[in-house]
């Protein structure tokens, strides 16, 4: 599995498409850091915002590159069919799916790493000269959401690679999903209970605030807690990577 | 098929295709019943026209299609079921199997790793196939034949001593087949199992032993190439004295065919011999020819007929020409030479 594991790591790095993502991804963080500080006028008022300028990194959307960059670990390889490559060294389509689903773990944490790397650098000076007090050791929690964002959101990515293969239609059904068609689930009556097990959903139960509660409640639908969040994402990574592995790429290499 | 669980080297480089059969989409049958065997050490040519079948059955034989009924084993083993499967069987299946941003060498280090290879293997056989200089350049800016090297690196990179190589002639210049015909004896001369499938017969002839003739996805014919056109150069004999001549054969139990007025085709006999007889029965000879019997005339003579497109100066023949078992002749050559190319 190491082996894999490896051939997984320079597959992505041996070509450009990690550093887009990763400037895309910091960008985004970036943007989110400068609005939320630039925009808010008092001090103290500030002081109230360091959980959200910290989860800058994980709710800006910086989660979409992530989730493209999953999808692409798999479509790519049918895309320029070195798919037959990869599964004539790996013929076993679990072992192969298992060795990605690590890989891009790995890849969301050091994504995460980095872009709070950039974040902070930017943010801690910039606060302290707004004397604002920040202690990192009361961000653990916010920390975490973050990493647990990035990460997840690179194996969900993965996974709807595995099941749709077309990257096309991967990456552009899977952007629209998550930026505009399961935010309108929670809109639509009858339905809008559904939004919390949806992708955005799981997103808000991970970084929205737990106090106040009325934060919690959007529209009337009650967000899981930040391990229920957690949770809904890892299903839908699985989910779609167990199903992909079985179905789409158990299917014959032609 | 009683193939083990578990995955032992194979401890032959044979491969065996046993009643292999698919079908796509429920109605086209690719491969039909398909069952031949590649024997450890020999170099095996797998011809047949396009659609015949040839690339699904490398494609089975390899564990990337899935049969609809029949198996294939190498070295007794189904492939997904061999460790290590890159230390055992090289593949080079198609030449535009490559990302193009990633450079030769990268491509094959990340075959290295998937297969616990050293990084330095990817080196070495980018050496071996002449692809040094070219290490570091993205696989866009490749040729065809480049990119059909670097197909055949990869399939070096374990060492292994099996080889299945699909069309890895096409796309190369003159100068590549010449590379590429050093190449498969290279490798015959290692003493590597080698089933090849191509179009390029006169390269096949040049390094195969055994050939595997498929087509409409049916084994025709399969067998050693000098097993299969034994027996099958003719002596051709032009003349003005063609009655003469017939006869003076027929005295010594040979019988000759008649293709024209002045034409005579002897099989089974020496061109010095009839020379001799035509000289003892006074004939008056114009030419005397030997005429090969080579591995493309036995290939048209099989799958004539398969998915032809009319031919220039005339349709495709629909029905196997009446010239024996191996369909018609070719072209006449003189003495010691290898037929039309």
């Amino acid at each position: 599995m190491s082996g894999l594991i490896r051939a997984e790591f320079r597959k992505l790095f041996t070509t450009q498409v990690w550093f887009w993502m990763l400037l895309m991804c910091i960008a985004l963080t970036l943007l989110g850091v400068i609005g939320q500080i630039a925009s808010t006028s008092s001090d103290s008022e500030l002081q109230l915002h360091v959980r959200d300028i910290v989860l800058s990194a994980a709710s800006a959307f910086t989660y979409v590159p992530l989730f493209v960059l999953g999808v692409l670990s798999v479509t790519t390889e049918y895309r320029y069919q070195t798919i037959t490559a990869t599964v004539l060294a790996t013929p076993s389509r679990w072992t192969l799916i298992t060795a990605k689903l690590i890989t891009f773990a790995l890849v969301g944490a050091l994504y995460a790493l980095s872009c709070l790397i950039v974040e902070l650098s930017v943010a801690l000076p910039w606060l302290s000269a707004r004397h604002v007090q920040v202690s990192l050791s009361n961000q653990r929690g916010t920390l975490l959401a973050v990493f647990a964002v990035l990460t997840l959101f690179a194996l969900v990515g993965l996974g709807a690679g595995a099941l749709l293969k077309n990257q096309i239609v991967a990456v552009s059904v899977g952007v629209i999903f998550i930026l505009v068609l399961d935010r309108l689930v929670v809109l639509i009556p009858g339905v809008k209970y559904a939004y919390s097990y949806l992708l955005s959903g799981a997103v808000d139960a991970i970084v929205v605030a737990p106090a106040p509660q009325d934060n919690r409640v959007i529209n009337g639908v009650n967000l899981l807690s930040a391990g229920g969040g957690v949770l809904t994402l890892v299903v839908w990574g699985l989910g779609m990577a167990v199903l992909g592995a079985g179905l789409t790429m158990n299917r014959d290499i032609t | 098929m009683t193939a083990s669980r578990h995955a032992a080297p194979p401890s032959d480089g044979r491969i065996v295709v046993h009643e292999l059969t698919k079908v796509f989409s429920g109605k086209i049958r690719a491969v039909d019943r398909l069952s031949f065997t590649v024997e450890p050490g020999s170099v095996t040519g797998f011809l047949g026209p396009n659609g015949a079948g040839k690339t699904t059955t490398l494609r089975m034989v390899l564990g990337l299609v899935r049969p609809t009924s029949g198996y294939a084993t190498i070295g007794g083993l189904p492939y997904h079921r061999i460790d290590n499967p890159l230390g055992v069987v090289g593949a080079a299946l198609e030449a535009s199997s490559f990302h193009p941003a990633r450079t030769a060498r990268n491509h094959l280090r990340v075959l290295c790793a998937a297969a616990h290879l050293p990084d330095r293997r990817a080196d070495e056989v980018l050496d071996q196939v002449g692809l040094h200089d070219a290490a570091k350049r993205k696989v866009r800016g490749y040729s065809m034949g480049m990119r059909q090297r670097l197909g055949l690196a990869a399939t070096l990179l374990g060492n292994p001593r099996v080889l299945v190589l699909d069309e890895p002639a096409n796309g190369l210049d003159p100068e590549g087949i010449r590379w590429l015909r050093g190449f498969f004896r290279h490798l015959a001369g290692e003493g590597r199992t080698v089933l090849v499938s191509s179009h390029q017969l006169n390269e096949v002839q040049e390094v195969a032993e055994r050939v595997v003739i498929l087509n409409r996805g049916q084994l025709v014919q399969q067998g050693s190439i000098a097993e299969l056109t034994a027996g099958s150069n003719a002596v051709v004999a032009r003349t003005p004295a063609a009655d003469l001549l017939a006869q003076a054969l027929a005295a010594q139990g040979l019988a000759a065919e008649r293709t024209d007025a002045a034409t005579l085709r002897v099989r089974g006999v020496e061109l010095a011999r009839v020379g001799h007889l035509a000289f003892a029965a006074g004939v008056e000879l114009h030419e005397l020819s030997l005429e090969r019997f080579d591995l493309e005339q036995l290939f048209f003579s099989l799958t004539q007929g398969a998915y032809a497109a009319p031919q220039y100066g005339g349709p495709a023949p629909s029905t196997p020409a009446p010239f024996g078992p191996y369909g018609p002749p070719g072209p006449s050559v003189a003495s010691g030479g290898r037929g039309i190319r």
